[in-house]
C-alpha cells in the first residue's frame, strides 16, 4: 500500500507558491513511486493531499509543509520518500529514508483501496474525465482506462471512472475492457458487484 | 414498515447521498423529484416541475421520500451528477418522447432534444439515473397508448401555460407514448434488482398511493 504524508512542522525550503510546488513535487514523487502524474490515479492522488493540506495547514506558506510518499516494502518496512531540495532537483535529489514507524509531524493519508471519497473528490475525478472527453481526446482516455491501476483504486473512484466514461462507450475501445476488469476487481474484494449494474 | 418517510429531522439521519420524493397534488396526480446531498452537505431537491422549469431548491416538508436501493458508490456519483444539473439548471421541455435526451456529465447541460421530445418529472428521474448507466425500469414493458387521457389533460396545461405553439403541436404527435408515473418511478427506487419489470413498478406504486399523504390545503 502506498500512502501520503505531509510534515506538519517542515521548515525544508522549496521555491515556488505554496500551490504550484505542491503539484510539481508531488508529481516527482508519483512519477517515483510508478504513478503517471498525468494519470486518472494521479488526479485522485493530489485531491487527497489538498483536501489534508487544507485540514491541517490552514494557512499555507512554502517553508510550512513537506510531503512525501510513505509505503510498505516487500519487506513489510514502513519507508519514507520525500524529495531533498527542490523540484528541479534530479533523481538524485530524492533521500530514501528507513523508518521502523512514522515520525508523529507526519499527518498520513491512507491511499488503501478501501478508502472512500467525498463528493468533491468524486467531482475532481468527474472533470478530469469529462475535459479530456469534451476536448476529443480519447485516445488519452483510453490510455488511462488501459493502464490504470484498479487495484490500487478505492469501489469510489472505480464506479466513478466506469459511470463517467459510459456515455462515451462507443469511443472508447478499452472501456469495456475497464468495466469487466473493474467488476473481477470488485468481485475479488467481496464487494456488491450492482456498483457496476447496467454497464456490463 | 413504511415505504415512505416524511421529511423530519430524524428520518434524514438515514439519508444518504441520494434518494427520492413525491408529493401528491391532486387527488390523482403526483408529482415526484430528486433528494440529493450537495458537496456542503445540505440536502436539495431537484425536480422538473413543468416545460422549462427545473427547480432546484432545499428541500421541502411537503414531500415524502424513499431510500433509493442503490449502493453507496453510486448515490454519491448520482448526488455529484444531480449537483452539476442543479447549478446549471438547463431549459428542459416537457413532453411524452424522452429519446435522445440525456445529460452532459461535467457541465450537467442537457442534448439538444428534438422538437416535441421532453421529460416529465417522472422520466426526468429516469433521465438523471440513465445518465449513468442505470436503468431504473424496464421501460420496454410499459403499454404504450394506456394514458392518452392524462396526456390530453397535459398538452392543455401546457397551452394553458404558454409553452410554444410548435413545441405543444410536436407533443401533441406523441400522445399515445408510454407514461412513467411519479408513483411507479418512487416505488421502483426502493426495488431490487433493476431495471424492475412493469408488474412490480405497479405494485410498488400501489403501496406508494396508500401511504402517500393526501393533498395539503393551502
Amino acid at each position: 500500500m502506498t500512502s501520503l504524508a505531509i510534515d506538519r512542522n517542515s521548515t525544508n525550503d522549496f521555491h515556488g507558491t505554496p500551490a504550484s510546488m505542491g503539484v510539481n513535487v508531488l508529481d516527482d514523487m508519483l512519477l517515483y513511486s510508478g504513478v503517471l502524474p498525468s494519470s486518472l490515479e494521479a488526479g485522485l492522488v493530489r485531491r487527497q493531499i489538498y483536501d489534508c493540506m487544507a485540514g491541517i495547514v490552514p494557512t499555507l506558506s512554502q517553508h510550512e509543509y513537506h510531503p512525501a510518499v510513505t509505503y510498505w516494502d516487500g519487506e513489510r518496512n514502513f519507508n519514507i520518500l520525500f524529495l531533498k531540495q527542490n523540484r528541479h532537483s534530479d533523481r538524485t535529489g530524492w533521500v530514501d529514508l528507513r523508518k521502523d514507524e512514522p515520525l508523529p509531524n507526519w499527518a498520513e493519508i491512507s491511499m488503501s483501496n478501501r478508502d472512500h471519497l467525498s463528493l468533491s473528490q468524486i467531482g475532481e475525478v468527474m472533470d478530469e474525465i469529462t475535459n479530456s472527453l469534451n476536448a476529443g481526446d480519447f485516445s488519452g482516455v483510453n490510455e488511462s482506462l488501459r493502464h490504470i491501476r484498479i487495484d490500487r483504486m478505492s469501489i469510489d473512484a472505480i464506479v466513478t471512472v466506469a459511470r463517467v466514461s459510459f456515455l462515451a462507450r462507443n469511443d472508447l475501445r478499452n472501456w469495456a475492457d475497464f468495466v469487466q476488469r473493474a467488476r473481477a476487481e470488485i468481485i475479488a474484494r467481496g464487494e456488491e458487484e450492482e456498483n457496476l449494474e447496467g454497464l456490463y | 414498515l413504511n415505504l415512505l418517510l416524511d421529511i423530519t429531522e430524524e428520518n434524514l439521519k438515514t439519508f444518504s447521498f441520494f434518494a427520492l420524493a413525491i408529493k401528491r397534488v391532486s387527488s390523482d396526480q403526483a408529482h415526484c423529484a430528486l433528494v440529493y446531498q450537495r458537496d456542503s452537505g445540505d440536502l436539495y431537491m431537484l425536480h422538473l416541475a413543468f416545460h422549462h422549469w427545473l427547480i432546484n431548491n432545499p428541500i421541502s416538508p411537503d414531500y415524502q421520500w424513499v431510500k433509493a436501493a442503490l449502493t453507496l458508490s453510486n448515490r454519491k456519483l448520482l448526488a455529484a451528477l444531480c449537483e452539476r444539473i442543479g447549478a446549471r439548471r438547463p431549459r428542459i421541455p416537457y413532453g411524452f418522447e424522452k429519446s435522445g435526451l440525456t445529460f452532459d456529465v461535467k457541465t450537467g447541460a442537457l442534448s439538444q432534444p428534438d422538437l416535441g421530445h421532453g421529460l416529465t418529472c417522472a422520466s426526468f428521474i429516469l433521465a438523471v439515473m440513465k445518465a449513468q448507466g442505470i436503468n431504473l425500469l424496464a421501460e420496454d414493458e410499459w403499454p404504450a397508448g394506456a394514458n392518452q387521457g392524462w396526456q390530453d389533460n397535459m398538452l392543455e396545461l401546457m397551452k394553458e401555460n404558454n409553452a410554444p405553439q410548435d413545441h405543444i403541436e410536436a407533443v401533441r404527435k406523441t400522445v399515445g407514448g408510454r407514461r412513467f408515473r411519479p408513483e411507479e418511478v418512487v416505488g421502483s427506487a426502493t426495488a431490487r434488482p433493476r431495471p424492475v419489470s412493469f408488474g412490480e413498478a405497479n405494485r410498488l406504486a400501489e403501496i406508494v398511493n396508500r401511504e402517500l399523504h393526501p393533498v395539503q390545503a393551502n
